[in-house]
């Protein structure tokens, strides 16, 4: 390969300069160069990343939608099923109902899954992707207990490519078959023919304590939202005159928090002292006026403590309770509420108010000691699994109580003939479970009735405008907070999101940073079950909690599982090491995360769902423990990801384990501290960021820019993008990879459903038709295909079935004399539909429909005379083309019909366009390409760009790409714009010497009008260019007179309604400031809505028809024009009874 | 751990415990349960192992288990100062022991010492005649935990069935504010019970009943407060016997584990 280079550079740069040359060239003929292939040399530094490939193939992009899924379907429903297992009956002690198991479409007899509906067929059908969900119950009828095996309670829409789906690791073969692409990344829903996604939704963790200060206020406060399947509700700890009280929701007033504590059962003072303050004195002083509180109230012994608490207590209770009961009901379950006492040692909960207020003294003393909200650590990620399973419970609860009143109903009625069978009305209500999750997932309204929940807008379309923008769209995370409130902290960038969460991918404006996307290499966790973490605790040595005295708790390290004190440790650093030899031995699950808290003297353990982690390479020693050999096992296939976590050489760390960490960016960076070091430093960024070359020589909101617009531009959607049928959907008909690459471009295939063409740019001036960013593109580049595409169009149509036996029909197409079908019905085929491939104008018919007049009363027999014709009129400015006609039966056996028209589109004027560094810009002009500029090679440009783009906007990436893009050009390959990394600039230049080009890229352009050479050389090459959706025939709009508004008779408004062009107020400033005063008259009125009307000079009201009805005369009535509108405000103030009078006098006096 | 008869605290380190209590009967010890000597001996094996060099091994000891019926629990004192863990004679003497063995909830009076700071007449007059102090606790299952002694050079463990902490309650002060409130009521009647109160009888259905069932925490005081408390014997002294005892059945057995290291610490981690 070297000689082949020296070669090469001797042929193209003449032999008097090969000499001196070669010293300069050396570096290009270490083995080290890009080019290397899998037999050369393995590098650790260098293939580290071909870690991401293996991870993205086990965990995918959108694995976090299917592990939650899955993990709903397979675990979570299990428990939702025991946990509300049996229905009793109030009427018959002896009944009782129990579900032993539930499954997801597959019958415990059979051992194959239950077939389902292909997914593509669901789309074009409009049906819902769903499986049924078996039970196995166990009732007793009369004396007798059955048990009875896969019961159908009702549907459960699958997630695509989840476990339950059919096309769950099916190959690319079986995939081609049912209509799929396999690049479909799924983890969506199909409900009734669309695509369905459920966001990412974040939240602040659940069961954990924040604290937070208002210095101006001086208050602090302890707060946890304790989240159980039952309830939800948030306990506070604050301060207020410097003392210390409990605060919720269900208790009136404020609670001094040592009556709390005193009623928790820990009665001695000294007892409430060291659990709070320890052996600190200053925390000690801080919290001593609490004890006085409780001493001035009078209250000394627990009973005493949960009297006052149950006087205080507002739950409405069906029984009555005296107050000391409500006083421990609300100790027990109430307060902190996810620590539910179900015995009588409250032990537990005292020592978690105890550890709030000690948080709250600890603030108090060091306003430092604060939890920062936006810290990603303090957060969770709610994704689709955890929102249906939170539905699904809420349903099943719901379907309960409905069968059990049945179930009462009938064993009510004292003589019965038969025994009463309990399953007869189980299927009743199976419908409310399946409409229930379809209601949901499709209008995204998830309302909880248990946690009195109603949240709006859970779920979306899924946005098939261009791959990316599904992508995007699966990657989504949308936050809590309120867009409209200005606040900076929750949108600013944390560093703590470095790795978790993309930091360029944000929409601009009111949702900006409150909108994330995650980044390459995330995990989601899902819930661990809390137990054996528990256990194996105790058995490296943690000192059960409930054995601890008071004294010797903040002596030690508390040992916090999912937030909740469990145990002391005397060695913490030792604890957690054994713990993390346990995890990277795989004894332990991989995503269950520890670390230690220094400033509260706390050991984290955290086994809850919805953090968000990486994966990282252990460093030990100073040295990595993946070796050249481990990667050469990788590439050879010996290894695959899971391995790498088995072997103990990778590990997965959330947002808190990972600040207890030491983490190298490279191999060089690695200290003897280092604990870990990171895979590919570019996985900083998501998919949507990926796709931009050289990102890190922008300026960052460039990068943020393009993240917006990546999702706009048209290209190919899928592999079976033409077997959809979408409401619309925008193709590009020639799509190119880019010329310069990145590895995530590679690893998301968006080399294989790429948006965009390389397209020849220079960099420079021509005709003045391109200030402000516009374009001039060639005519030639446009006439062989740049940036065409093509829109695909829907209309649905139901033929409807009424209660008479009447229906809606398909009519024929009506004739002429000469037996050829009327202009109208050109494009219909004897069928009444559009013939595929038929041109339709605007005008023309392609579905010729007609409904009954008579749906209600009985069918009288007569057919023809009783259908009104309802055809669907094709309405554009532009023809559309035929492309698919389907007829099928939807769910509720109605005819079903979509037919998919098609426009060709080739770039005009005014389309826009834009390179992937947030640089847009529309047409300017289309220039033959003899008027363009060429080089010595007698190449033109497809667009010359301004090079006004470049200094504000500061995309030395795009400049980068220009050059990278023109020496892979001349070399023949494809090269790589990878951030952090990347072909080197340095590199780039050298082949472009090479082959006989300027270094920096610039060229000798001759004028194509006069031929004479131009005299600056112009920055000349490649850059890959996005067509983006917004083009000119969809939005251009004149109207000289069309509809106007039923109320106002003012022009409608918006181009769909073919409306006017509205004069606004800041115009007709500008139009009285001028003086233009019968503009004025002629545009807000007379093309508006002039309207004449008869004014009674005597009283001022208006009449008709020349007469005043008030005055009953005619005698002074004068008829004027007024604007429509003032005419009606008129009226309605009448009718309020204020009556305006119009006083008239002529201005044309004589 | 001092050897002398009982003592209500010990040693610094581990500064409550320690009150050998034998409750109701002291069972024949038989032992069976395997798993536990695995345990220790893999913690100690991987402390030795892992620290080997900070922390070297000084002795080996034979440990000895015993295992099945022991009714030990330990009670703690969680307000006695730690000062006088080891002046026995400053221990008060228990006058009572109560305990309800359903709900483990333990109650034991210690008299009051009246010879210093105590005003007599105000304990007459104000607090119906208080006499003890009486610290309760209520029992919480120890699992896994041991209590151990040395003897001829050798350890033996107990397990330990609950562990308690004994807490101030003020029984005086409750009954006391209870009689108040009683007499409150009666000098201050409200409104509502003063009126003359037409009472609608109702047949109950069925179903009410089923609701008002108490549950969770208000189900498990109710079951304490109905349960009846069984009063103890305090013994003291009976440390070394019980020892005696415990050498004893050990003795009898040899444990062998019927499992494999690997088996075993697979067990321990599921």
């Amino acid at each position: 390969m070297s000689q082949g280079m020296v070669k090469k550079r001797k042929t193209a740069s003449g032999v008097e300069h090969t000499h001196g040359k070669d010293e300069n060239f050396d570096e290009l003929l270490k083995p080290v160069f890009k080019g290397k292939k899998l037999t050369d040399e393995i590098n650790t530094a260098e293939d580290k990343w071909n870690l991401l490939p293996a991870f993205l193939k086990v965990k995918g992009l959108v694995k976090q939608h299917l592990d939650s899924f899955n993990y709903f379907v397979d675990d979570d429903l299990k428990k939702i099923i025991q946990a509300n297992q049996l229905i009793l009956s109030d009427v018959d002690p002896e009944f009782y109902l129990k579900y032993v198991d539930i499954r997801i479409g597959k019958k415990s007899s059979s051992s194959v899954r239950d077939y389902l509906t292909p997914p593509h067929e669901c789309r074009l059908r409009d049906m819902t992707y769903s499986a049924p969900i078996y039970v196995d119950i166990e009732y007793t009828r009369g004396r007798n207990i059955i048990m009875h095996k896969d019961v159908e309670i009702g549907r459960m829409p699958i997630m695509l490519r989840s476990n339950k789906c059919i096309l769950n690791e099916a190959d690319e073969k079986t995939m081609a078959k049912l209509n799929e692409c396999p690049l479909d990344p799924g983890g969506y829903f199909i409900v009734n023919g669309t695509e369905k996604v459920i966001l990412v939704q974040e939240q602040l963790s659940k069961n954990r304590i924040i604290v937070e200060a208002d210095p101006k206020k001086e208050i602090v406060q302890a707060s946890v939202t304790s989240s159980t399947h039952e309830r939800k509700s948030k306990t506070y700890v604050i301060t207020k005159n410097g003392k210390i009280y409990l605060k919720h929701n269900s208790i009136a007033e404020e609670i001094p928090i040592v009556v709390v504590l005193k009623a928790c059962g820990i009665i001695s003072e000294l007892e409430i002292m060291q659990l709070v303050c320890g052996n600190d004195s200053s925390y000690q002083d801080i919290f001593a006026v609490n004890l006085e509180e409780a001493s001035k109230l009078n209250i000394y012994t627990q009973q005493q403590a949960l009297e006052y608490i149950g006087a205080k207590v507002k739950t409405m209770r069906r029984q009555k309770l005296s107050t000391l009961q409500e006083g421990i009901e609300a100790i027990a379950t109430t307060v902190v509420a996810h620590l539910t006492v179900e015995a009588l040692d409250f032990r537990e909960k005292a020592l978690y108010m105890a550890m709030m207020t000690r948080r709250v003294v600890m603030a108090i003393n060091n306003p430092k000691m604060v939890d920062d909200r936006d810290y990603v650590g303090n957060k969770r990620l709610e994704l689709a699994g955890q929102l249906i399973s939170l539905l699904f419970e809420d349903l099943f609860k719901k379907f309960n109580s409905d069968f059990k009143a049945s179930i009462d109903k009938v064993l009510k009625k004292p003589n019965r003939a038969m025994e009463y069978d309990a399953l007869l009305s189980i299927n009743v209500h199976s419908n409310n479970i399946t409409s229930g999750l379809n209601r949901a997932i499709s209008t995204g309204n998830w309302s909880l009735k248990r946690f009195k929940m109603e949240r709006a807008g859970v779920t979306h379309v899924l946005s098939r405008l261009s791959y990316i923008s599904a992508l995007g769209m699966m990657t989504r995370i949308s936050s809590q907070f309120e867009k409209s409130r200005k606040v900076s902290g929750p949108r600013a960038l944390q560093p703590s999101q470095f790795g978790m969460l993309c930091t360029a991918d944000t929409p601009e404006g009111e949702a900006c940073g409150l909108v994330k996307n995650l980044a390459l290499m995330t995990h989601i966790t899902t819930d661990y079950d809390e137990q054996p973490i528990k256990k194996l605790c105790y058995i490296i040595g943690v000192e059960d909690i409930s054995m601890i005295d008071s004294a010797s708790l903040h002596l030690n390290y508390g040992i916090y599982l999912n937030g909740t004190l469990i145990g002391i440790t005397r060695f913490a650093n030792k604890f957690v090491t054994q713990f993390r030899n346990l995890r990277r031995s795989g004894k332990v699950s991989e995503f269950i995360s520890i670390h230690i808290n220094t400033h509260q003297k706390a050991v984290q353990i955290a086994t809850d769902g919805g953090r968000i982690c990486r994966p990282l390479i252990i460093v030990n020693g100073g040295k990595s423990r993946v070796t050249a050999q481990h990667l050469a096992d990788l590439m050879n296939g010996e290894l695959v990801f899971d391995d790498f976590l088995k072997l103990g050489l990778v590990e997965y760390l959330d947002v808190n384990e990972e600040n207890d960490s030491f983490i190298a960016l490279y191999e060089k960076d690695i200290s003897p501290a280092s604990t870990h070091l990171e895979i590919e430093p570019f996985t900083v960024l998501g998919a949507v960021a990926g796709l931009i070359p050289y990102p890190h020589h922008n300026q960052s909101p460039r990068n943020t820019y393009q993240c917006a617009m990546g999702k706009q531009a048209i290209g190919a959607i899928a592999y079976n993008q033409f077997k959809r049928i979408d409401t619309l959907l925008y193709l590009m008909i020639y799509p190119q990879q880019p010329m310069v690459k990145t590895k995530t471009i590679e690893l998301i295939d968006y080399d294989k459903l790429p948006a965009g063409q390389n397209a020849t740019v220079a960099v420079m001036s021509y005709s003045g038709y391109d200030i402000e960013d516009a374009l001039v593109l060639n005519k030639a580049s446009i006439d062989r295909g740049f940036g065409r595409c093509e829109t695909r169009r829907k209309t649905t149509t139901i033929l409807k079935r009424y209660p008479n036996h009447t229906q809606d029909i398909i009519g024929g197409m009506r004739v002429d004399e000469n037996g050829e079908p009327i202009w109208q019905h050109k494009s219909l085929g004897p069928d009444g539909l559009g013939e595929v491939g038929m041109k339709v104008e605007s005008g023309q018919i392609y579905i010729n429909k007609s409904i009954p007049l008579n749906s209600t009363e009985p069918f009288s027999g007569d057919a023809t005379s009783q259908f009104k014709e309802t055809p669907v009129v094709y309405r554009a400015p532009e023809a559309s083309h035929i492309d698919q006609v389907m007829m099928s039966v939807s769910d509720n056996d109605q005819a079903l019909i979509k037919v998919l028209l098609r426009q060709n589109r080739r770039p005009e004027l005014g389309d826009k366009f834009s390179s992937r560094h947030g640089q847009k810009g529309v047409c300017g002009i289309i220039v033959k390409q003899e008027d363009l500029p060429f080089n010595d090679q007698g190449i033109s440009p497809d667009i010359i760009m301004n090079p006004h783009g470049f200094p504000s906007r500061m995309t030395v990436g795009k400049m980068i790409e220009l050059i990278s893009g023109k020496a892979g050009v001349l070399n023949g390959s494809l090269e790589y714009g990878t951030c952090f990394g990347g072909s080197k600039l340095e590199d780039m230049s050298k082949i472009l010497i090479d082959q006989g080009f300027n270094y920096s890229g610039k060229d000798m352009l001759y004028s194509g009008i006069t031929g004479e050479c131009l005299q600056a050389y112009i920055f000349f090459g490649p850059i890959y260019y996005q067509k983006l959706k917004h083009m000119v025939l969809d939005k251009m709009h004149a109207r000289a007179r069309g509809p106007r508004a039923v109320l106002t008779r003012q022009p409608t408004e918006g181009r769909s309604r073919d409306g006017g062009l509205r004069l606004g107020e800041m115009e007709r400033d500008c139009v009285i400031a001028y003086g233009a005063s019968q503009l004025l008259l002629e545009r807000l009125m007379i093309s508006s809505d002039a309207f004449e009307v008869d004014v009674c000079n005597s009283c001022g009201l208006m009449g008709y028809s020349g007469w005043c009805t008030t005055c009953k005369s005619a005698e002074n009535v004068i008829k004027m024009t007024i604007p429509y509108a003032a005419k009606l405000l008129f009226q309605e103030l009448l009718s309020m009874n204020i009556a305006p009078r119009l006083k008239l006098d002529d201005i044309f006096q004589e | 751990m001092s050897k002398e008869n009982n003592k209500l605290f010990v040693a610094e380190e581990e500064d409550d415990v320690e009150l050998v209590l034998e409750t109701e009967n002291t069972q024949d010890i038989e032992i069976e349960d395997v798993k536990m000597i695995d345990e220790d001996d893999e913690s100690d094996e991987n402390d030795v192992s892992r620290d080997s060099d900070d922390d070297p091994v000084v002795k080996e000891i034979p440990l000895n288990f015993a295992g099945k019926d022991e009714n030990l629990h330990i009670l703690q004192y969680i307000n006695k100062l730690r000062l006088i863990n080891h002046k026995l004679s400053e221990h008060p003497p228990i006058a009572a022991a109560r305990y309800k063995s359903n709900s483990d909830l333990w109650e034991i009076d210690i008299p009051l010492d009246v010879k210093a700071f105590f005003n007599a007449d105000k304990a007459q007059e104000n607090w119906n005649g208080v006499q003890a102090q009486t610290l309760k606790g209520v029992g919480v299952s120890s699992e896994s935990q041991y209590a151990a002694f040395m003897q001829d050079n050798q350890a033996y463990l107990v397990p330990i069935k609950t562990t308690t902490q004994l807490k101030p309650f003020f029984k005086y002060i409750d009954d006391v504010s209870l009689k108040k409130k009683q007499e409150e009521s009666k000098l201050n009647p409200t409104a509502a019970s003063q009126r003359a109160q037409v009472v609608t009888m109702s047949v109950k259905s069925v179903s009410d009943a089923s609701q008002n069932r108490l549950t969770g925490s208000l189900l498990a005081h109710k079951v304490a407060e109905e349960e009846p408390s069984v009063e103890l014997n305090w013994v003291e002294n009976t440390v070394g016997q019980f020892r005696e005892s415990i050498v004893k059945e050990v003795s009898e057995h040899i444990i062998k584990p019927v499992e494999t290291n690997e088996e075993y610490v697979n067990n321990l981690l599921q």
